[in-house]
């Protein structure tokens, strides 16, 4: 009869909570964020998928928190009359199972968006089913301390509070770093970082460091422990045994959660440790098979992510094939990189180490970012550029191998103008406008001829000591004024200003100052030239 | 009359077969140094048992004794045949037992179905279905079911009441529990009040905790009267009634010496007389008057006073 009873009042609270419209408002902004951040065009491998679930988890952890917390609020004020059959402690042991619930059910929508059932596009890697269990462990963590906090604090000014400050989560990184003039920073700062990394102690799981799920469920768990515990405390009568056990369980449960915590940031930072060093270990977790596939170039990658080779190979074959058969054979391979997080924000410094050049593993199909970077680091190994180059210890500014580079990078663009004053915009290179203005010459003589001309010439164009004004005359185009004047507008326009004739000792930067408007001249070392 | 400390122990007791839900010996309870029940001797059966006395008396601390609410401080009490100092024996209690206390507390937020819907499975009535059912019979009982999805925050303070009525009425327990149930009813829900719970106690019983004395005068085939945490009389409403007569004048004016009394709306005073006598000297013409319940309730405190 009892079991009845409580299994029926866990049912009655599981119900009203859901129906909650703050719960279900919190739920549908959750599920909006997760549709409209992601896009097809990315490529996903399962450790992104679940790192995506978890960036959204937030909104809905913060329903559910919210939802459970009108029913701990309530306890604490209108309790009940306890001469019902029913004790105070199972009522509240029935209403933090529903709350539990109903949290872990609230992270369902978005994590099923963030898995993206409806699209075509496969999801790579291989996925370790109980990292789906982290975002619903998100949100009965949030859950239980919902209730928790209802019980010891049940003005509703807190959820009020809550209520205003999430329709401003997304403000918030803006709050805390682009508007550093903001009062309250460093506190809306630091309380944003503690809620997340309550949330998500571990800095990424993609693209598969799944090791760490178990120390991150057995954290949720306890903090969902913590404030089942805490609830607990302050339901019961004061120096009651009950109480006293109550104490000394959340006690134990929050030790426990400090210190599983700091097991798996520890974990964490010795992945990372492991994966910069460029190999996914079985510190990371199992090993998959490596796959290679040979068309011009060799790409290679783990076992799952093969779907991934035709995006490589759209970027890299069209410079492999528009140079001369005889220095293919030289050309680097192409790999998966086995980190994601660091490869993921535009042209990677060491995307090209080895003879390897490796691809980031956060791919947009549809932006020019990701193949032109991984067309650089073809492009600059076929002219010889060395590694350090990327690392701008040398430059290749006045060679005649820099206009070569800079056209064969931009080879399998649809627009090869615009891909190239993208590509400026972000180059490491810093070619001097006369580079430019060789390479915009290039790219009006049809490719068959400039390629005909590179196998005539190649051994010289790449010679370091071969100058730049030379490239004209061995790729049969002259540099006009006009291409001068262009190279110099797209100078203009990109992130740097670099100097006339690529001769001064000093590169010139000019960078824009969010606060006031203007921008800021900063001159930077000019390396020597690469050899 | 019998007074309290002068009955014998019926055969009333709980459990015995003869229908007794209530027995206490010596009840006591304490706050800090102040007395709430002073060793109360009580056996109660089915029907309606009217609890009376001043504020203070003890009247709430030993209906929260009874529903288990409280612990007793002392001496022996079973209710339904259980005792309520054990864990088990709180809960078969609170099985059988529907209590109205005096400050019923109901969840604003709520709609008063889902309110009743709520107590319903905190007294784990089984069966969705069958709870449901069982809502909505006692908020017909109670008349509230065509409000049943009003906001509790919105009924007014009666329909309140009805709805805490409603919720004690759930089950149909074997022992109801009243504490000042008709504050706040209008006469007519007062009315409808008596008519239920006088239906409800054909074969159960009830004590009803009032200062609504016509109440108890119309409901209770037995009344008992606490004063300082003691019952002071155990008897039925006649005899109560009775302690009055002789005592009870219609006089012209407020004689000094009398137990007390009032002016009434015809501008003569009804004189309360502690002793049954003459007409007082100084109250003018004066002439005996039948009396009422609540005449031989004022005159039993007042003696007391």
């Amino acid at each position: 009869m009892r079991a009845r009873a409580v299994a029926a009042l866990t049912r009655l609270e599981f119900w009203r909570m859901l129906r909650n419209p703050v719960l279900l408002v919190a739920v549908g902004y959750g599920a909006w964020e997760q549709w409209s951040s992601q896009t097809t065009a990315v490529m996903m491998d399962w450790g992104a998928v679940v790192d995506s679930m978890i960036d959204n988890a937030p909104y809905a952890a913060a329903g559910a928190f919210l939802a459970a917390f009108f029913p701990g609020s309530r306890e604490r004020r209108y309790g009940a009359d306890s001469a019902l059959p029913l004790s105070p402690r199972l009522r509240l042991a029935a209403l933090l199972a529903a709350a539990v619930a109903v949290g872990a059910l609230a992270l369902v929508p978005t994590g099923v968006l963030a898995a993206r059932p409806w699209s075509e596009a496969e999801i790579a890697g291989v996925l370790d089913p109980a990292a789906l269990a982290i975002p619903p462990g998100v949100g009965a963590a949030a859950a239980a301390g919902g209730v928790a906090v209802g019980m010891w604090f049940p003005s509703w000014a807190l959820p009020a509070l809550l209520i205003a400050v999430v329709p401003v989560y997304r403000l918030t990184w803006a709050l805390a770093i682009e508007l550093p003039a903001v009062p309250g920073r460093t506190m809306v700062e630091g309380v944003f970082l503690v809620g997340w990394e309550m949330l998500m102690p571990t800095g990424s799981y993609s693209p598969g460091l799944w090791s760490m799920v178990p120390g991150h469920l057995g954290f949720l768990a306890l903090l969902a422990s913590v404030g089942c515990g805490l609830a607990l405390i302050r339901a019961e009568r004061r120096r009651s045994r009950a109480r006293l056990a109550a104490v000394a369980a959340t006690a134990l449960f929050t030790t426990g959660a400090l210190g599983t915590y700091t097991l798996i940031e520890r974990m964490e930072t010795r992945v990372r440790d492991t994966l910069l060093g460029g190999e996914w270990t079985a510190a990371v977790g199992p090993v998959p098979d490596r796959v290679c596939e040979e068309l011009i170039l060799e790409y290679c990658g783990y076992a799952t992510y093969e779907s991934w080779f035709p995006v490589w190979q759209r970027a890299a074959e069209p410079v492999a094939a528009a140079l001369p058969e005889r220095v293919r054979a030289d050309l680097p391979t192409v790999q998966q990189s086995t980190y994601a997080g660091e490869t993921t924000v535009g042209h990677d410094a060491q995307m090209l180490e080895n003879g390897v050049a490796y691809t980031p593993a956060a791919w947009e199909t549809d932006a020019e970012w990701a193949r032109t970077g991984l067309a650089e680091a073809i492009a600059l190994a076929a002219v010889g550029a060395p590694e350090r180059l990327q690392r701008e210890e040398c430059t290749l500014d006045g060679q005649a191998r820099h206009p070569v580079a800079l056209w064969l990078i931009v080879q399998g663009a649809d627009d090869e103008k615009a891909s190239l004053e993208e590509y400026l915009s972000l180059s490491l290179t810093r070619p001097s406008a006369r580079d430019v203005a060789t390479a915009l010459a290039l790219l009006e003589r049809p490719d068959g001829a400039v390629s005909e001309a590179l196998a005539r010439n190649w051994e010289e164009l790449v010679d370091p000591a071969t100058p730049v004004e030379r490239a004209g005359a061995l790729l049969g185009v002259e540099v006009a004024p006009r291409h001068m004047a262009e190279a110099s507008d797209m100078a203009g326009r990109s992130w740097f200003a670099f100097e006339e004739g690529g001769e001064a000792d000093a590169w010139v930067m000019t960078e824009a100052v969010p606060e006031s408007g203007s921008e800021l001249e900063v001159e930077l070392i000019r390396p020597a030239s690469c050899t | 009359m019998t007074a309290a400390a002068d009955r014998p122990d019926t055969a009333a007791r709980t459990g015995d077969g003869t229908g007794g839900l209530v027995s206490a010996r010596g009840l006591t309870k304490r706050y800090g140094l102040r007395s709430a029940l002073a060793g109360i001797d009580l056996d109660i059966g089915p029907g309606v048992t009217g609890l009376l006395g001043r504020n203070g008396a003890g009247k709430t601390t030993l209906l929260r004794c009874l529903a288990t609410d409280l612990d007793p401080g002392g001496g022996e009490l079973e209710v339904l045949g259980s005792t309520p100092l054990t864990s088990a024996g709180r809960t078969r209690i609170r099985r059988g037992i529907g209590h109205l206390p005096q400050n019923p507390v109901l969840y604003p937020h709520f709609t008063a179905f889902s309110l009743v819907d709520y107590i319903a499975v905190l007294k784990e009535l089984g069966g969705r279905r069958a709870r449901h059912d069982e809502v909505r019979r006692v908020l017909d009982a109670v008349g509230l079911y065509a409000r049943r999805h009003s906001r509790v925050r919105r009924l007014s303070g009666g329909m309140r009441q009805r709805l805490a009525l409603a919720c004690a009425l759930l089950g149909e327990p074997r022992l109801l529990l009243l504490d000042e149930p008709t504050i706040g009813l209008d006469p007519e829900q007062r009315i409808r009040f008596r008519d239920l719970v006088s239906e409800f106690t054909r074969d159960r019983g009830a004590v009803l905790s009032t200062h609504q004395i016509e109440d108890v005068g119309a409901l209770c085939s037995r009344v008992l009267v606490l004063d300082a945490g003691r019952l002071v009389f155990d008897g039925s409403p006649d005899e109560l009634t009775g302690h009055a007569r002789g005592r009870v004048w219609s006089a012209a004016k407020r004689p000094r010496d009398a137990a007390t009394a009032w002016r009434g709306p015809d501008g003569r005073y009804r004189v309360l007389t502690p002793e049954a006598a003459d007409p007082p000297a100084d109250a003018g013409e004066a002439h005996p008057v039948e009396p009422t319940l609540e005449d031989g309730y004022l005159l039993f405190t007042a003696e007391r006073a």
